[in-house]
């Protein structure tokens, strides 16, 4: 989990795209995810530059926008709704995120909870953020991600994250074995 | 399943996510030490929390409320405290919320990847984007001289990196589209006529207290400044007289007792006719313009020629309701307010000779400092903040052949015409240019012929903008800073001094969002890199206390006070007691140093060139729910006024079969094309022009609400000259006729045209 949030933060180490490649097929063979065609790995710059097409700003508008507000809230706008449900979960896990460029309804700092959830062992609180917070949104995060066609690394990243999230939030309570 | 049996990894997939080391990597959240869930609260703006500050979805910077629910901005109200607005804010200025929560907004610097113009960018650090622009400036400024470096500017957030600009010694430190593209031409007329600048950002006319009021082209309610409109409305509401002068049945031609379809192109004709007809039928206050005008003798000899009858047919007006029209604001002097207008850079030459003869035409009423006529400022003594300023380079020494030669009243003035810097960028003459920034203004969509600001754009080293939204002119850029919405910082001490005095402060409601920076610190940065010892004040607080300081007061203080605090007006003056604030003390209806300059003492009709057969001339105005170009992507305002339409006359619509509401696109007189635009079809439009409100057609694919949009008026003009006094640049010299299904629809001429009006030449288009 703690690769996906990363995979959802900006990149900014070209060491990150070459090994985070690998780990991406694996998990996706893991979770039976059909592989793409792979024909070459992204140079920092051009990860950079795809990052921003999808997430940041681009012609058309930015594709898949990766905040919460964005999705739970009738105007699109940000800072909004979304955000307000997170802060309940932060507070409940007593944490918030450690810089402030980003509001804490990204995706990336949502999938960074959640792996704190799951290594502290808060899986009824997890419980209740995904099926509450988290799967409200990404769903259709990750359809705007799809139709954005994206890079094989973010469509990868997309599909990855969406199947795990379905998986942990189709399971019964219990211990969890990291990922 | 249960959790423990989830996900098997694979060894390899273990492996290669070990390999990352992110369990050792510094993670992403940290112990919670700050923020605090919502708590359950009333409803709406209920309860909030209430912050002061000043408005910017306009320049007009009405006072304001913010309010505050668990940190989020819920809602925008007036200051109540304000006696200009009170508790009300236009449609602009609710919407504030929408800008600041905007997701198209810019959040992070960004640096070009692809093509010029392209919109593919990387998220670089503040640390980066400030060194390339640092280490540009410094590259071209050794290698081209000063001068080559040149700044597009607008607004408070642009005052801080004007000082960089300046600093370094360019003469080019400020060319503001809002002077060059809009106040300049009426700056210079009543700079030069009465000594301080009556319309500028703000007009000095008293129209709550006039008897009779002028408006001449000036659509008030259409172009929305709270304040300035509630002064209209409450001076028609206690029965002043209204006359308007205008090709276009516009809102407040709407409200007019005389309205006066005037032939575009002819205001001056008018004016001037009605000038010598207040003379010679002694129509004009008497003793006051002995005592306090000079010039009487030459205006009235130069004016003799100008009767209703010469005026009538170039005007395309009845002779009796020109006579009605002045009969009527002259009865009510001295309480006729002569509305000076605003944007005024209509036709180039002849743009400070109108405005010059609505000064004059306010002189004969003996209108200047009485109750309901022109009045005067009530300066508030403001604090000046020592820690902005840089030391030592503050001193541009002109270069050898400067932009400003050719505008002999340009010296008072700030700043290089933009039209200049855009013709030196493409020839490199009499100077290279190569280096541009731009901050608050998105310039393609403001100055005339966008072709040629791109073609002058493509020819820089170096381009960087500070900005808000990622509009035509961020996408053309190499650099983007995301600047800091007014909502997410402070600015310098703002003072009115309209009719109703007052201090406020511009503060944040909310922290910056994202990675966005205030102005102040950007320049701070930036500064810091070019080794220039400016911005002392550690931030933009500090500075702002400073100012407060030195007027006895501090934030706390005013805050404590609503965020606002009153002075009384001095705005009237006896007419024997009139000193004005020229060198002679008078008001110059006849202009000596214009004459030295071979420029028009007393104001001359001179024709602008008519439209050439099958085209109308193109006209423009505002919208009321948008400023410029800058918030058509704003959700609220783009809901009720999501595109602009073509406003075509019911008789030429007719001939042409074009239906209301039908889709047509525009050609210009170069055969640039409009994007698809409505048509509206009315009797309330003269059949000799085409109006579209300002600011539509967005051109950015970025501003997804925005793009597409309607048509531009700014992509059809592309003809224009710059007025010889200050260097505006012209906007009502472009024509424009109709394509519908790809065929060309010429303009049928039904109103007859006098030998005193030549066309425009295509063949020289």
């Amino acid at each position: 989990m703690k690769f996906l949030a990363q995979g959802f933060f900006y990149p900014d180490n070209e060491e990150f795209i070459e090994k985070g490649s690998s780990a991406l097929l694996g998990l996706a063979q893991d979770l039976k995810i059909s592989l793409p065609q792979v024909d070459k790995i992204p140079t920092l710059l051009e990860h950079q530059s795809e990052f921003v097409r999808l997430f940041m700003a681009a012609p058309g508008g930015v594709p898949a926008p990766p905040y919460a507000s964005y999705y739970i809230n009738s105007q699109k706008l940000l800072f909004q709704e979304g955000l307000e449900q997170v802060m309940e979960y932060y507070q409940k896990a007593g944490l918030e995120p450690a810089s402030k460029s980003e509001p804490p309804d990204h995706l990336s700092l949502e999938l960074a909870l959640a792996s704190h959830m799951i290594d502290s062992g808060h899986f009824a609180l997890l419980d209740d953020f995904l099926h509450n917070h988290l799967l409200l949104w990404y769903p259709k995060f990750e359809k705007k991600l799809f139709n954005a066609g994206p890079s094989w690394w973010f469509k990868l990243l997309g599909q990855v994250t969406g199947k795990l999230l379905k998986q942990i939030s189709s399971m019964e309570g219990g211990s969890y074995e990291k990922a | 399943m249960r959790r423990r049996d989830f996900l098997k990894l694979s060894a390899s997939t273990t492996l290669a996510l070990a390999s990352l080391g992110l369990e050792t990597k510094e993670g992403f959240l940290k112990p919670c030490s700050t923020l605090a869930a919502a708590p359950k609260s009333l409803p709406g703006s209920l309860g909030a929390k209430e912050i002061p500050s000043v408005c910017e979805m306009c320049f007009w910077r009405c006072p304001i409320v913010a309010k505050i629910k668990n940190g989020k901005l819920v809602k925008i109200e007036g200051n109540p405290k304000s006696p200009a607005n009170g508790k009300r804010v236009c449609a602009r200025g609710n919407s504030g919320v929408q800008l600041l929560y905007d997701p198209d907004r810019l959040k992070y610097p960004l640096k070009r990847t692809g093509e010029r113009g392209e919109g593919k960018w990387a998220k670089i650090s503040w640390k980066e984007a400030l060194d390339e622009i640092a280490f540009n400036m410094d590259k071209i400024r050794k290698k081209y001289g000063p001068h080559s470096l040149a700044f597009f500017d607008h607004g408070a957030s642009a005052e801080f990196m004007r000082e960089i600009f300046q600093a370094l010694g360019t003469e080019n430190y400020s060319s503001e589209p809002a002077f060059y593209q809009c106040v300049g031409p009426v700056a210079v007329a009543y700079l030069t006529t009465m000594g301080y600048v009556v319309s500028g950002t703000r007009q000095y006319i008293d129209m709550a207290n006039a008897k009779a009021m002028l408006l001449v082209g000036t659509h008030i309610g259409e172009n929305v400044h709270v304040s300035h409109v509630r002064e209209f409305i409450q001076g028609l509401s206690k029965g002043a007289k209204l006359v308007v002068v205008d090709p276009r049945f516009s809102t407040a031609a709407n409200k007019a007792d005389i309205y006066l379809p005037i032939r575009p192109g002819t205001d001056t004709a008018l004016l001037l006719a009605w000038i010598n007809y207040v003379i010679e039928n002694k129509l004009y206050d008497e003793p006051f313009v002995p005592r306090n005008c000079t010039g009487f003798n030459e205006l009235k000899s130069a004016v003799k020629k100008y009767t209703f009858e010469w005026a009538a047919p170039i005007c395309d007006l009845k002779i009796e309701d020109m006579k009605a029209a002045i009969e009527l604001l002259a009865k009510a002097r001295p309480n006729t307010a002569i509305h000076p207008g605003r944007h005024s850079t209509w036709y180039g030459r002849g743009d400070v000779g109108r405005h010059h003869c609505l000064s004059i035409l306010a002189s004969l009423f003996g209108s200047i400092g009485a109750p309901g006529g022109i009045y005067f400022p009530t300066p508030i003594k403001k604090g000046h903040a020592h820690c902005v300023a840089c030391k030592g380079e503050n001193e541009v020494e002109e270069p050898d052949v400067s932009l400003r030669d050719k505008y002999p009243f340009i010296e008072a003035l700030p700043g290089t015409p933009t039209a200049e810097i855009i013709k030196a960028t493409i020839s490199g003459k009499p100077y290279p240019i190569k280096l541009w920034g731009i901050n608050g203004v998105n310039i393609i969509q403001t100055i005339p012929n966008p072709y040629e600001t791109i073609k002058a754009i493509k020819n820089l080293d170096f381009i960087f903008c500070e900005e808000m939204m990622p509009g035509e002119t961020a996408i053309w850029s190499d650099i983007i800073l995301p600047g800091a919405t007014y909502l997410e910082r402070y600015d310098s001490v703002y003072t009115y001094d309209l009719l109703t005095p007052y201090v406020t402060v511009r503060q944040p409601v909310t922290e910056p969002l994202f990675e966005v920076k205030t102005p102040y610190w950007i320049a701070k940065e930036l500064a810091k890199r070019l080794n220039l010892d400016c911005f002392r004040c550690g931030n933009e607080k500090e500075l702002v206390e400073e100012e407060l300081k030195q007027m006895g007061l501090s934030l706390e203080k005013l805050n404590a006070e609503g965020g606002l605090l009153k002075f009384k007006a001095n705005p009237y003056r006896k007419p024997d007691e009139l000193t004005m604030p020229t060198d002679t003390g008078k008001i110059l209806l006849s202009v000596p140093d214009f004459a030295e300059e071979d420029l028009d003492a007393v104001p001359k009709f001179v024709a602008t060139p008519a439209p050439p057969k099958g085209f109308a001339r193109l006209i423009y105005g505002r919208s009321p729910v948008h400023t410029f170009s800058r918030t058509m992507n704003n959700l609220w305002l783009n809901h009720e006024w999501p595109e602009n339409h073509a406003w075509i006359n019911d008789e030429v619509a007719a001939k042409l079969k074009i239906q209301d509401g039908e889709t047509i696109i525009l050609e210009n007189e170069h055969g640039k094309r409009s994007n698809p635009i409505k048509a509206k079809v009315t009797p309330g439009i003269r059949p000799d022009c085409i109006y579209m409100a300002h600011g539509f057609g967005c051109k950015s694919k970025h501003l997804t609400k925005a793009f597409k949009k309607g048509a531009s008026d700014q992509y059809l003009i592309t003809t224009y000259e710059n007025d010889p006094f200050m260097g505006a640049s012209s906007h009502r010299t472009s024509f424009v006729r109709i394509v519908k299904k790809d065929v060309v629809k010429d303009i049928p001429d039904l109103r007859p045209l006098p030998k005193e009006l030549p066309r425009f030449e295509l063949n020289k288009a």
